[in-house]
């Protein structure tokens, strides 16, 4: 009984924990916004740039820097980002479909779960020259 | 469920001014003897006053197009608002309770570190704001925790639904 217990126990925390814990790989955009005239936007990142651009005051969108890389329960993904800060995103669990990550930053810590191959999580507003960074984390 | 769990449910609700007359009667009256309850509810109403305040924080709206802000400001109903944000609390980094220390560091949360969270449900019609609601759609966010002098936000983009985690240094613009 003891032992039956102890299985199903196990089994629960299962979907979420070192079982299923491996490597995730990551991809990391960031992008400098600002409100300049004329409104550029990066190719690569128009279908993603969209939604910023009917929501946010800002009209041009440059792609600074893209970074792909991985991360596991015992090793997070750190990059340094433009304007001398770090971004760094922390593994707290996975499975097939789904991973849950911390992601730190300036100004802000915070926890997400976001699906592999689907839709980033997003992170904006640190100032960058005359406008803001708005950094995007793609689970694969 | 005990009394307490169930009064401590309507909290929220309580403070949204959506409680029938009988409930607030009842609500008010274990409120008198439970101190948990009553630390909760002075949390939520500071919570509130915070976010009706941010609205008209011009650094934190002003990434937003006007005509964004005015949708907002027009069709946000505070009771999802309020829900919503409490579920966050209530997530919150090292998931604390309503036991003394927990109470501890929700008090030390609200009251000392310049802290602004809310959902804006960006350009949405009021219909649609339900789907918006964590839980639902390819990312959660389940905790944000700023450090001193910056405030974050939560905004779900009005075409994809994105979530997008908005952080502003305090006291810019
Ligand atoms: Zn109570």
């Amino acid at each position: 009984m003891k032992r039956a217990l102890l299985t199903a126990f196990v089994f629960l925390l299962l979907p979420l924990s070192s079982v299923y814990a491996q490597t995730v790989p990551l991809e990391v955009w960031v992008i400098g916004a600002s409100r300049e005239p004329g409104g550029r936007i990066d190719p690569e990142i128009l279908s993603l740039v969209q939604d910023f651009k009917r929501d946010f005051a800002y009209t041009s969108f440059e792609l600074l820097q893209k970074r792909t890389g991985q991360v596991d329960q015992q090793r997070p993904f750190r990059t340094p980002i433009p304007g001398g800060r770090d971004l760094n995103v922390a593994l707290v669990g996975a499975d097939q479909k789904r991973v849950e990550l911390k992601v730190t930053t300036s100004g802000v810590k915070t926890r997400v779960r976001i699906h592999r191959g689907g839709s980033p999580f997003v992170v904006g507003g640190p100032a960058y020259r005359d406008g803001v960074l708005i950094i995007a984390i793609f689970a694969r | 469920m005990t009394s307490h769990c169930r009064h401590q449910r309507s909290l929220s609700t309580y403070v949204d001014g959506e409680l029938k007359a009988s409930q607030v009667r009842q609500l008010e009256a274990h409120l008198t003897g439970c101190d948990d309850c009553r630390l909760e509810l002075a949390n939520l109403q500071n919570l509130q006053g915070v976010l009706r305040r941010g609205l008209q924080d011009p650094a934190v709206a002003a990434p937003l197009w006007p005509g964004v802000r005015a949708r907002i400001e027009a069709g946000r109903p505070p009771g999802l608002l309020t829900t919503w944000v409490r579920r966050i609390w209530e997530a919150g980094w090292e998931r604390p309770r309503l036991s003394l220390a927990g109470a501890a560091v929700m008090a030390f949360l609200i009251l000392s570190v310049p802290y602004l969270l809310w959902e804006l449900p960006v350009a949405k019609p009021p219909g649609q704001l339900l789907s918006v609601e964590p839980g639902q759609g390819d990312v959660v966010v389940e905790a944000v925790e700023t450090e001193p002098g910056f405030r974050a936000m939560v905004l779900t983009t009005s075409e994809r639904g994105l979530k997008v985690i908005w952080v502003v240094p305090q006291g810019r613009i």
